[in-house]
């Protein structure tokens, strides 16, 4: 036996003869959760910076090689440069990096609160099936030339996918309504809308034209090139709607990690609190594969990541997800852009490559803790 | 369901780089017959090496054709004659996707066509050996993988095990190396050998001219090209080819393919930013399919040049495209994009040729060239539409 061991041994002996009980002092106790508040606070104030960073990389890194002080130029007076740079900093650098950063946002978000209402670390807003159907909804487009009447052409296919990932989830929500289904009974259930959304996009592949077959197959494997301003602002415009809301039920997500009795025994109605947020989750995902295409890996790793982080308080949670999503697929931008600089890789592949290391030296890390 | 996606198409990748090796390989390979001389003038058995090296005995008769892929028939018919679908007794569905407006000109002329059984739908995966046993071919005609049965098919060891020979050639991995050795080699196998070697001798006549003229260009002299495949098909731009394909034909007529060298496989996506870093001398888009409410480009049978040039016209106006030069000075040009897998491709050799180096071919006109072919080969179905033609000219529109 060392020492200490032996030391300790007898600290608890005493302890128990002394029969003292182990109530903490309410003052330390107040104290050390305001150095942990702080803490956390600090966590998502270097996130934010460090997507900062990124987003500025971002924005300069690119085949033109463009200086930074041409770049902030061209940003700030369009019209005085010359429209090949503008058209470079206005139509593509700037949409495409501020994209990967809404849409890491908005999936962050979405897995946040999926992990929570499901009770599920593995749910994603792709569990659900909220990705194949928009997949199927796109590939109705791509290959069958559908689309929903009054719809412009170029936006057939992110409003097909839209629609379709939408009436997934509203499905969904009907089911877990009317059936009153247990959160694994509606995470089956979305476990079954994949495999049936699956089937008929390879239904659709099989009477596919070699060029059809081609563009579903980019469609599906997510890219940032497909970003144009109206995009960015839809999306953007749907996360400030989303997010106070997400945050005024911060608390009740809070309760609700303690199991669902708990949470009711608090007064929350937690019925009401899963299905508010499987439509915010729906509006975010739906957007973000309408956009983008899938990018399933963010919404699974980042409320994972943030976790890790911050804990299980929704308060921070939410946004540390929300922060680290944006900054994974940001950072995976800027290295599909260095790793493969004039050619389009897409980013569903490069985030996986990028994010994984990231999420094992994490998970690897506090792999004491829960 | 992304794996599913990009397993798949990786595996299309590996499968096409692994051809094109073996082409490479194999390629120089002369073709000739090495079936033992007929001693008395009886019809006998003769052999061809095909595209890959393979030795393959011909039937005596050869009366049931399949073919790996539809568009096949555009070589076929340039030895057939009168009838082009007359021996095919099976191929794959892709002719009418791939080619919408060539297919409704021969099903207006054939309607036949539509009866012909289809062994597949358009990829490799979806050919069935049932099926094409079934049609009882004397020989089959597949090519290197990518829309029919490739190299490496259980199909073709199936098929020869049930006794139906199998002859591989090439318009779409190589075009410029393959073609003229193609079109001998199908010539031979089809029992159509004067003919075939007609055109052959035709196309490679007209090769070297181009070839021959653009040879000592030096590389800054030379414009750089860059060819948009299917432009305007999918979301987003710059869908281009590296090696091989269309890449062939810009290398052929003396242009520098900015996109080779940049994009690891056969075909990938080039930024739009490196597009217009580069901003190349010559913008090309190729396209084929008429139907469509967004921006795609027009060319090919029954489509006029004015039609061809406004829907260049509207490409051009995508964002991100007014500010590249080559649209800007009128150096945009549209190609049908099928020539990728044809033997006529010879025409967007001659074509883009005329477009890099206008004072040097002046005397080269690809639309005579077409009109020869159209007369000493296709007189069943002659080509007639624009292929290839300029972007309309400025203030059209906008």
């Amino acid at each position: 036996m060392t020492a200490s061991a032996a030391t300790l041994k007898q600290d608890l002996t005493a302890s128990v003869q002394a029969r003292q009980p182990l109530q903490p002092d309410p003052v330390q106790l107040a104290r050390a959760y305001k150095r942990l508040s702080g803490w956390r606070l600090l966590v998502l104030v270097l996130l934010g910076t460090a997507i900062l960073g990124a987003l500025l990389t971002d924005f300069t890194t690119g085949s033109s090689g463009l200086e930074l002080p041409t770049l902030l130029h061209t940003l700030l007076a369009p019209d005085a440069t010359e429209p090949a740079l503008r058209v470079i900093v206005w139509n593509i650098r700037l949409p495409y990096a501020l994209m990967a950063v809404i849409v890491g946002l908005a999936l962050g978000l979405a897995g946040a609160e999926m992990q929570t209402v499901l009770a599920n670390p593995l749910a994603s807003p792709f569990t659900l099936g909220l990705s194949s159907a928009a997949a199927f909804g796109a590939a109705l487009a791509i290959v069958l030339d559908w689309s929903l009447p009054g719809i412009p052409a170029a936006w057939a296919v992110p409003a097909n996918a839209f629609v379709f990932a939408m009436a997934s989830a509203l499905l969904l929500d009907l089911v877990a309504r009317w059936g009153g289904m247990s959160t694994t009974g509606v995470v089956l259930f979305g476990i079954a809308l994949v495999f049936s959304f699956n089937a008929l996009v390879a239904l659709l592949q099989f009477i596919a034209t070699a060029e059809a077959l081609q563009g579903l197959v980019f469609w599906t494997m997510g890219s940032l090139s497909r970003a144009t301003w109206p995009k960015v602002m839809a999306l953007a415009m749907a996360l400030a709607l989303v997010l106070p809301f997400s945050m005024r039920n911060a608390w009740r997500l809070t309760a609700l990690r303690l199991g669902e009795d708990r949470a009711a025994s608090f007064g929350v109605d937690v019925r009401r609190l899963r299905l508010g947020a499987l439509l915010r989750i729906s509006l975010l995902a739906a957007l973000s594969v309408a956009f983008v295409g899938s990018i399933g890996f963010i919404g699974l790793v980042a409320p994972h990541i943030a976790r890790r982080l911050v804990g299980d308080d929704h308060r921070f949670y939410l946004p540390a997800s929300a922060l680290t999503g944006a900054l994974v697929l940001s950072l995976a931008s800027v290295a599909s852009k260095s790793l493969v600089p004039d050619v389009i890789v897409p980013v569903g592949i490069v985030t996986s490559l990028v994010g994984i290391p990231f999420f094992l030296a994490i998970v690897l890390k506090t792999r004491g803790r829960a | 369901m992304p794996f599913h996606f990009s397993f798949s198409r990786l595996q299309h990748l590996l499968q096409a780089t692994s051809l094109a090796m073996l082409t490479a390989c194999v390629i120089g390979t002369p073709v000739q017959a090495q079936g033992t001389a007929p001693a008395v003038s009886q019809p006998v058995e003769v052999s061809v090496v095909d595209i890959v090296g393979r030795t393959v005995r011909i039937p005596v008769k050869v009366d049931h054709i399949l073919l790996g892929e539809g568009r096949f028939l555009y070589a076929l018919a340039l030895m057939e004659g009168a009838d082009p679908l007359k021996r095919i007794v099976g191929w794959q569905g892709e002719l009418a996707f791939a080619d919408p407006n060539g297919w409704a000109v021969y099903k207006q002329r054939f309607p036949q066509i539509e009866r012909i059984p289809l062994i597949g739908r358009t990829s490799e995966d979806s050919v069935s050996f049932e099926k094409s046993v079934s049609t009882k071919p004397d020989i089959a005609i597949f090519g290197l993988g990518g829309h029919g049965p490739g190299r490496q098919s259980g199909l073709v060891k199936e098929l020869e095990k049930s006794g139906v020979p199998v002859v591989f050639i090439d318009f779409r991995a190589q075009p410029v190396r393959n073609t003229a050795n193609s079109i001998r080699i199908l010539g031979k196998a089809v029992h159509r050998e004067a003919q075939a070697n007609a055109y052959a001798r035709f196309y490679e006549e007209h090769l070297q001219r181009v070839q021959s003229r653009v040879k000592d260009i030096p590389g800054n002299k030379r414009p750089r090209v860059f060819a948009e495949l299917l432009a305007g098909v999918w979301d987003g731009c710059c869908h281009t080819a590296g090696k091989g394909n269309i890449g062939e034909f810009i290398d052929a007529a003396g242009g520098i393919n900015i996109a080779q060298g940049k994009i690891p496989g056969a075909i990938g996506d080039l930024h739009q930013e490196a597009l217009i870093a580069q901003d190349p001398d010559v913008y090309i888009a190729t396209g084929s399919r008429p139907q469509s409410s967004r921006p795609m480009l027009k060319a090919g049978e029954g489509v006029s040049a004015e039609l061809l040039g406004t829907s260049l016209k509207e490409l051009a106006l995508r964002p991100g495209f007014e500010v590249l030069s080559s649209v800007r000075s009128g150096r945009a040009h549209g190609l049908w994009h099928n020539f990728y897998d044809a033997p006529t491709n010879i025409l967007a050799i001659e074509a883009m040729a005329k477009w890099f180096y206008p004072d040097l071919f002046k005397d080269v006109d690809p639309q005579a060239t077409m009109t020869e072919i159209n007369q000493r080969f296709l007189n069943a179905l002659p080509m007639q539409g624009a292929y290839w033609g300029d972007i309309a000219s400025r203030g059209a529109n906008k």
